[in-house]
């Protein structure tokens, strides 16, 4: 993103924050969201109170987007704060107009999700401008910004094109389900696959379309994917809606039987499927990392003693591979 | 034919009735919704009015004329990845790169055009395989260069002024709006082509048997509603600075939504572009207001279906009245058997 040396000390201090942000997260962590939402409030925080955040997500059609959205809400009640929760509907002129109304509300800093990593820069730049501090959440934008709470794209696409080669002795036939293509995390974790492939010459992609993020989209495309490739050894599906997807799809062609198939994520349903077998193996997180660790970064940008908008740096979640061997150890999210 | 300028008061009319909603609407929106009323807001609004409204001219005409356009959001979307492709990833000046995107844009509107007043498809078929079509054209074409967030961004800054630059505080794609909005009314109102085109929309057998090129007038529109569609996809692609792959899903409702709010009628022969204008501007409007309100997605959805509903309705009723009252008050004009029949024939020449 262009920075310069200075920001490392920043790029340090926000890891330092990240780690200080999750064991809070964590010593407060419960498994309902109404319990959570007693949790607060918390009293090294009061300059917070009352204040008003903006949150643009990219949809709330899709189940883990509906729950960080009702977990920002939760969190920031934790420091008294009031989250207004946008659709965006994926739509990127929606998005931007979301954002333009939360700019005219003079908000105290925004949360976005964006659906198009160019399309949203020019209003990221127009609420920083402002004087609105914004932190994207999982979906970067080009824009230079308050800052990044999201999981490490890149390394979950590296960490899948691991997984499926040590699956299959490093040789097959692979097909990629892209998700939104203009979106961070898709440019990434794609970019991180690829590269990574690089490293195994016996793995092939034989296609490579789209499905937009979508479960019924996965379906859909792989089901005809699979009428034309008489030899599919695995699929990654660039989020876990699409890989569940395309899991369906085989089971109903008959084919399940020898196709591995990767998502990225992490979200419930398809660690239940790593369990049940429907699905082989997924680079994750701890979802709700993210929708805490936003708001807690949000909370202290307004209450540190640090200029305007003077923080700019990504906080990167570092993804960990789960497949069957490990997915007991793994703690189930609520979506 | 009774000259458009006094036939105009009826229209005028009736579109201040829209207008005075509009105004109703705004001054509402202005105590309700907190920051409506304030210039930042006012300068979002024009500039989302400019690019729904450059696509709702050429719309206009095709309606006017009796046709439909269900490609315009595609074609909005192709112009976004060419410019993006040309800008962006081929480093093309925007004074190369924004013709040639106009050109392929209206060359679509040329085919769509063909395909209707040619081969005599009907328009909503041939547009709605164009909003497919076109579609599949522009994602084939979405970049699949870009690897890294950063390097996503059209950054040429004179093609950024398009979209993003203020002549005076005031946005260049008003200006650029005002400026198509200028041009098609004036085609509209002086030029010989308006009249034709009322009458094509009217009856377009009355129009062929006085020796109107039906087929020509139909092509043209056609064409210009490609132009405006890839005008709009280039403004919206310097606004974004990007071309954006879901820009244009759904645009086509929201377009045709403002010009029947407007006042034209999907049967054709009636409509203008200050009536579209209006719809337009209550589009943008409603939107903004409902979004500032922190409305819930779902009922701003209904919100934008009722109004449309109720326009329409609302239009139906003054037009049924004043057939009546013309039927009544001077008869039928001609000898036809049906007087009804007969009016509504002229009722829809008249612009």
């Amino acid at each position: 993103m262009g920075q310069s040396s200075q920001s490392f000390g920043r790029r340090d201090l926000l890891r330092g924050l990240t780690i200080g942000g999750a064991a809070l997260a964590l010593t407060v962590r419960n498994d309902s969201p109404t319990t959570s939402a007693e949790a607060a409030p918390r009293s090294d925080f009061a300059k917070t109170q009352g204040l008003n955040v903006g949150a643009v997500l990219e949809t709330l059609s899709h189940p883990l987007i509906k729950v960080w959205g009702d977990y920002l809400a939760i969190e920031g009640k934790g420091f008294g704060m009031h989250v207004s929760v946008q659709d965006g509907e994926r739509n990127v002129q929606k998005q931007t107009s979301q954002m333009e109304a939360f700019i005219t509300q003079k908000v105290n800093f925004i949360v976005l999700q964006a659906t198009d990593a160019a399309g949203l820069s020019p209003a990221v730049r127009k609420a920083e401008e402002a004087g609105i501090p914004v932190i994207t959440l999982n979906q970067n934008v080009a824009q230079v910004h308050t800052g990044f709470v999201g999981m490490g794209h890149r390394a979950m696409g590296v960490q899948v094109a691991d997984g499926i080669a040590a699956q299959l002795g490093g040789k097959g036939n692979i097909v990629l389900l892209q998700g939104v293509e203009a979106t961070g995390a898709n440019i990434e974790r794609v970019a991180g696959f690829r590269d990574e492939l690089k490293k195994y010459p016996g793995l092939k992609i034989v296609a490579d379309q789209s499905a937009a993020f979508d479960r019924k989209k996965g379906h859909d495309v792989f089901e005809t994917i699979l009428k034309g490739q008489p030899k599919v050894d695995a699929v990654f599906g660039v989020n876990d809606e699409m890989a569940i997807g395309a899991a369906q799809a085989s089971v109903e062609a008959g084919r399940r039987a020898g196709i591995k198939f990767w998502g990225a994520d992490g979200e419930l349903d398809m660690l239940k499927g790593i369990k049940a077998g429907t699905v082989d193996g997924v680079s994750a997180i701890d979802v709700l990392l993210i929708p805490r660790t936003v708001m807690f970064l949000g909370a202290w940008l307004m209450t540190a003693r640090v200029p305007g908008n003077s923080l700019a740096g990504q906080i990167e979640i570092p993804p960990y591979a789960v497949t069957k061997a490990n997915v007991d150890k793994v703690a189930m999210p609520p979506a | 034919m009774p000259h458009p300028r006094v036939t105009g008061v009826f229209r005028a009319l009736r579109s201040y009735g829209l207008l005075a909603a509009l105004i109703a609407m705004g001054l509402g929106l202005a105590v309700t919704a907190p920051g409506f009323a304030s210039v930042g807001n006012g300068a979002d609004m024009l500039r989302d009015l400019a690019i729904l409204g450059i696509m709702a001219v050429g719309e206009t005409l095709v309606i006017i004329g009796g046709g439909i356009d269900l490609s315009v959001g595609s074609i909005l979307m192709l112009a976004g990845i060419l410019s993006d492709n040309l800008v962006r990833g081929l480093h093309f000046g925007p004074f190369v790169a924004v013709p040639l995107v106009l050109a392929a844009c209206t060359l679509v509107g040329l085919i769509n055009g063909l395909l209707v007043a040619r081969a005599r498809i009907p328009a909503f078929i041939v547009t709605l395989a164009g909003l497919y079509a076109i579609r599949g054209v522009a994602l084939s074409l979405y970049r699949h260069d870009v690897t890294s967030v950063a390097d996503a961004l059209i950054s040429d800054p004179t093609f950024l002024l398009l979209g993003q630059g203020d002549v005076l505080r005031v946005p260049i794609s008003v200006l650029i709006f005002l400026l198509v909005l200028g041009a098609g009314h004036g085609l509209l109102r002086r030029a010989r082509f308006g009249l034709h085109l009322y009458a094509v929309g009217g009856n377009e057998l009355a129009a062929r048997l006085s020796g109107i090129d039906v087929a020509r007038v139909r092509l043209a529109t056609f064409t210009m509603s490609g132009f405006c569609a890839g005008l709009s996809g280039v403004v919206l692609a310097s606004r974004l600075q990007t071309g954006a792959p879901e820009a244009g899903l759904g645009a086509e409702f929201d377009v045709i939504g403002a010009v029947v709010i407007g006042g034209a009628s999907l049967l054709g022969g009636r409509g203008t572009l200050v009536g579209t204008l209006v719809g337009a501007a209550f589009i943008i409007v409603l939107g903004k207001g409902q979004s500032l309100l922190g409305v819930p997605a779902n009922y701003q959805s209904f919100a934008r279906g009722a109004v449309i509903l109720l326009a329409v309705v609302l239009d139906g009723l003054a037009q049924r009245r004043r057939l009546i009252s013309r039927v009544i008050t001077r008869g039928p004009r001609t000898g036809s058997a049906s007087p009804a029949a007969a009016s509504l024939g002229q009722a829809r020449i008249r612009p």
